[in-house]
């Protein structure tokens, strides 16, 4: 009996490796021969992006001075680098064109409030009231650009590729990455924290001491806390998401996107604000010498023109 | 029992074997050479001043020595080797591009 059972028990355990023996070789064989077949594998996350963010200095250095645009520009500045082909090429620049003239109110504010923060830089105290007023217009302006732009945006979804639409989404997103990196120094404003983007920024550019830097850091600390604007990148974001998801699908209508004017706005109100901000905390601390090169390079900023050629 | 009864048996015998010793061997150096093949998807200042080249309907990268591409999931993926028709792109094409400088001058950008 005993025997039997033994006998039995074998039997099935040698058919069931008979079995199992190819399936297993098939799985092997299917599981490397499967990411050979593919030939692709899913991509990490960057070790480190400080050779890329050199790279890209310029970009956060306009991100830095420049908000009146909004997402608009973010989506202006992406088709720069798209990958557009040569007959593509006339026709997007057109758009592009046309993005830029629909956001030229918004710069012009832009460049009155920088005009006012250099003159008052150069002067050694800034006119708050006066630089607030060039805000609250600033903020009404961006606030009208994405009904501005959308036939604009409605024609870029029709000139661009399903795969052209997704990468400009994609670069839509990275702007907003490196301008959060860009204006980020309200984040920690302790003074042994290491200065954000901006304060980093400056310090290099004024060759500015560890202790002027900390004191700056002390003053914009006090005026992040009592600015009547407070950052709202969930704002933001809610229109990038629904923008990103409009833009991949067959179908667009930028009309049809009712976050596009508050995002706008908040971006550059907050961007503007931030800005005036810290010069408001920079100034008091700096030397003639420092305060008239400060001065110089805000009016050059103020100076500053987007086009499809530079 | 005659000489096929004999064989068919002891092939029966030493399937067990031959099955473990095959998926011990075969399966960790098919993933080792997974596993060797490190890519990394590129950071927001890579994808905002680079350009790309279209290929199997999606944006590619040449970053850190790989093809990088996201998928429609947001996923980044990779080529374990070059593809040809990106071979010779890795310059954002043919002929390259010049990509406009905004403010002021930018570090050169690493292949």
């Amino acid at each position: 009996m005993i025997k039997r059972q033994g006998s039995f028990g074998w039997k099935w355990a040698s058919r069931a490796a008979f079995a199992l023996t190819p399936a297993l070789s098939v799985v092997s064989i299917a599981a490397c021969g499967g990411a050979a077949a593919s030939g692709t594998g899913e991509a990490k996350a960057p070790l480190s992006t400080q050779a890329d963010d050199e790279a890209a200095a310029d970009v956060s250095e306009h991100h830095r001075h420049h908000h009146h645009g909004g997402i608009a520009m973010f989506i202006a500045m992406s088709l720069d680098t798209l990958g557009v082909t040569p007959e593509q090429r006339a026709g997007v620049d057109k758009i592009e064109a046309d993005l830029f003239s629909r956001m030229e109110p918004a710069r012009a504010a832009e460049q009155t409030v920088l005009e006012t923060l250099a003159d008052g830089i150069a002067a050694g105290a800034i006119d708050a009231a006066k630089v607030n007023a060039a805000l609250a217009q600033l903020a009404t302006a961006s606030a009208g650009i994405h009904d501005a732009t959308a036939e604009a945006l409605n024609q870029l979804h029709t000139a661009l590729t399903p795969e052209q639409r997704g990468a400009l989404v994609d670069k839509v997103e990275a702007h907003w990455a490196l301008w959060q990196r860009a204006n980020a120094d309200e984040a920690d404003t302790t003074p042994s924290a290491p200065a954000g983007g901006h304060l980093r920024a400056l310090a290099k550019d004024l060759e500015l001491t560890p202790d002027q830097i900390a004191k700056i850091k002390s003053n914009l600390g006090t005026a992040v806390k009592d600015s009547p604007v407070k950052p709202d990148p969930q704002k933001i974001e809610a229109h990038l998401q629904a923008f990103g998801a409009a833009f991949r699908a067959e179908a667009f209508d930028a009309k049809t996107l009712s976050t596009g004017g508050a995002a706008n706005a908040q971006l550059a109100s907050w961007g503007a604000t931030r800005i005036a901000l810290m010069f408001e905390s920079v100034t008091p601390v700096l030397t003639p010498d420092q305060r008239t090169k400060l001065a110089a390079q805000v009016r050059e900023h103020a100076e500053h023109k987007e086009s499809p050629t530079g | 029992m005659n000489k096929y009864s004999r064989m068919v048996d002891t092939l029966r015998r030493i399937a067990p074997v031959l099955g473990l010793v095959g998926a011990a061997l075969l399966l960790p150096g098919c993933y080792a050479g997974v596993d060797d093949d490190v890519a990394y998807y590129p950071s927001a200042g890579f994808v905002a001043t680079a350009q790309p080249v279209f290929y199997e309907g999606h944006a590619s990268y040449w970053y850190n020595g790989h093809w990088v591409y996201r998928d429609g999931g947001g996923r980044w993926g990779y080529y374990h080797s070059e593809p040809g028709y990106l071979a010779g792109r890795r310059g954002g094409g043919p002929g390259g591009y010049q990509r406009r400088t905004y403010e002021r001058s930018a570090a050169p950008r690493r292949r």
